[in-house]
């Protein structure tokens, strides 16, 4: 693994060959996702490199409506900026959240860890 | 996460005293009644025997009566119910033999509404037997009035009956809630049949608390399997409609989330025109007419293949 390619007020961003992953912390607020928000897009604007973005939620344990919303609008906008979205170890009752809430995240492959998703991106 | 039907008991929550006050209980009636015990307890057997003649007319309640030795049993059981009742003694353990009897009813399915005809056959018995020692009574000096007779005897009979039908339904709550957690065990029994390979072969109806314990089950076995194929086989289920297509393709949705593709097997093409008909959207779904099908993509789709042996026939 590569050292990290950005920092976080919380969770970690680093790169992994040509994708950025966003290991999000638990109980994340719509302030911290801005500025993870921020760090992304910065990253995969600058760097040429990076084609893929992967999230991370195997520390998420709860979530609600609101902060759900604020993800899938983050995804969108590293989508937006020509980036691949990965999901990868969401536990079951995350899963069960997303698709009850009717949100359909616009993620291209979903795995149980990172190199799976980076095996389903690449 | 599974749900389930809530136990709730009522029976075991009160104490003599809180019943006593329920019913309208005074230590006099008791006393009342303590005071029919030596003369009406030479009359329990006549009173049993009646019971006996009167249940001759209802062979519904007969066929409780698995021998006559369970009947004889059941005789001596009711004689120490009704001595015990004339001691009127209203304390701890008097409440836990009338829930214990409530139980029992309950084992072995006696309906409430034959405890309560039987309760109130015996009653009129015990009326007529208050009737003879009123007149009796009336010779001393502070006869005990019929009226007074007939309170007491009510108001016991009842915190009886009251008990016993209370702890007939906690018992039999406990046991609906019991079998709903088998029945539950049952009907999600997914499984690993190759590495990384889930299949949950569903039979009967689906609905939405159903799909709900499905979908737990699904996901936990993801979770702790890291599965990447999931075949839902729903060859065994009856009926398809826009709800159960919905939750159907929920839990699809879900396991792609977790990293693991699903499969929808045993699509019919009857049910197939039904989900077109109802206008389901299934363009992200998987699905195939077979489980047979459904395999051979998740072998294919984890590098497997299935090569008939040298034993194998034709």
């Amino acid at each position: 693994m590569n050292p990290p390619a950005a920092s976080l007020t919380a969770g970690s961003l680093f790169s992994i060959r040509r994708t950025l992953i966003a290991k999000l912390p638990n109980n994340f607020d719509s302030q911290l996702l801005q500025a993870i928000s921020s760090e992304i897009l910065q990253t995969v604007s600058t760097n040429k490199e990076i084609n893929s973005v992967v999230f991370d939620l195997s520390n998420i344990t709860t979530i609600d409506r609101f902060d759900l919303d604020a993800l899938h609008d983050v995804m969108k906008a590293v989508k937006l900026v020509g980036a691949r979205i990965g999901l990868c170890s969401i536990g079951p009752g995350i899963a069960a959240l997303i698709v009850n809430s009717g949100i359909h995240l616009p993620h291209q492959a979903a795995g149980h860890d990172i190199q799976d998703t980076m095996d389903l991106l690449h | 996460m599974t749900t389930s039907i809530p136990k709730v008991s009522v029976a075991g929550e009160h104490s003599a005293e809180e019943l006593m006050r329920l019913y309208r209980i005074q230590p006099s009636h008791l006393e009342v009644i303590r005071g029919m015990r030596d003369q009406a307890r030479p009359r329990i057997n006549g009173v049993i025997e009646h019971f006996y003649q009167w249940m001759g007319e209802h062979p519904a309640m007969m066929a409780f009566f698995e021998s006559e030795e369970s009947m004889l049993h059941v005789r001596k059981m009711q004689t120490v119910y009704w001595e015990r009742f004339l001691d009127a003694n209203v304390d701890a353990e008097y409440l836990r033999d009338r829930r214990r009897i409530g139980e029992i009813h309950a084992r072995i399915g006696l309906p409430v509404m034959f405890y309560i005809g039987a309760i109130n056959m015996v009653y009129d018995e015990l009326k007529g037997i208050a009737r003879d020692l009123t007149k009796q009574e009336t010779n001393k000096q502070s006869p005990i009035h019929l009226e007074e007779m007939d309170q007491s005897l009510a108001g016991l009979i009842h915190l009886d009956a009251g008990l016993i039908c209370q702890s007939f339904v906690d018992k039999r709550d406990q046991l609906l809630h019991e079998q709903s957690q088998a029945v539950m065990a049952m009907s999600t029994p997914v499984t690993e049949i190759w590495d990384g390979i889930l299949l949950l072969p569903i039979v009967g109806i689906i609905d939405s608390r159903r799909s709900e314990d499905i979908m737990n089950a699904v996901l936990d076995a993801i979770k702790h399997s890291k599965a990447k194929e999931f075949i839902l086989d729903i060859s065994g289920v009856g009926v398809v409609d826009t709800a159960v297509a919905n939750y159907l393709i929920s839990i699809t949705k879900a396991t792609a989330l977790m990293g693991c593709r699903s499969t929808i097997s045993g699509i019919s093409p009857a049910i197939s025109k039904t989900i077109i008909q109802l206008g389901v959207e299934t363009d992200d779904v998987n699905t195939t007419s077979t489980m047979m099908d459904a395999l051979g993509e998740s072998f294919a789709n984890r590098g497997l293949t299935i090569k008939r042996g040298s034993k194998g026939k034709k």
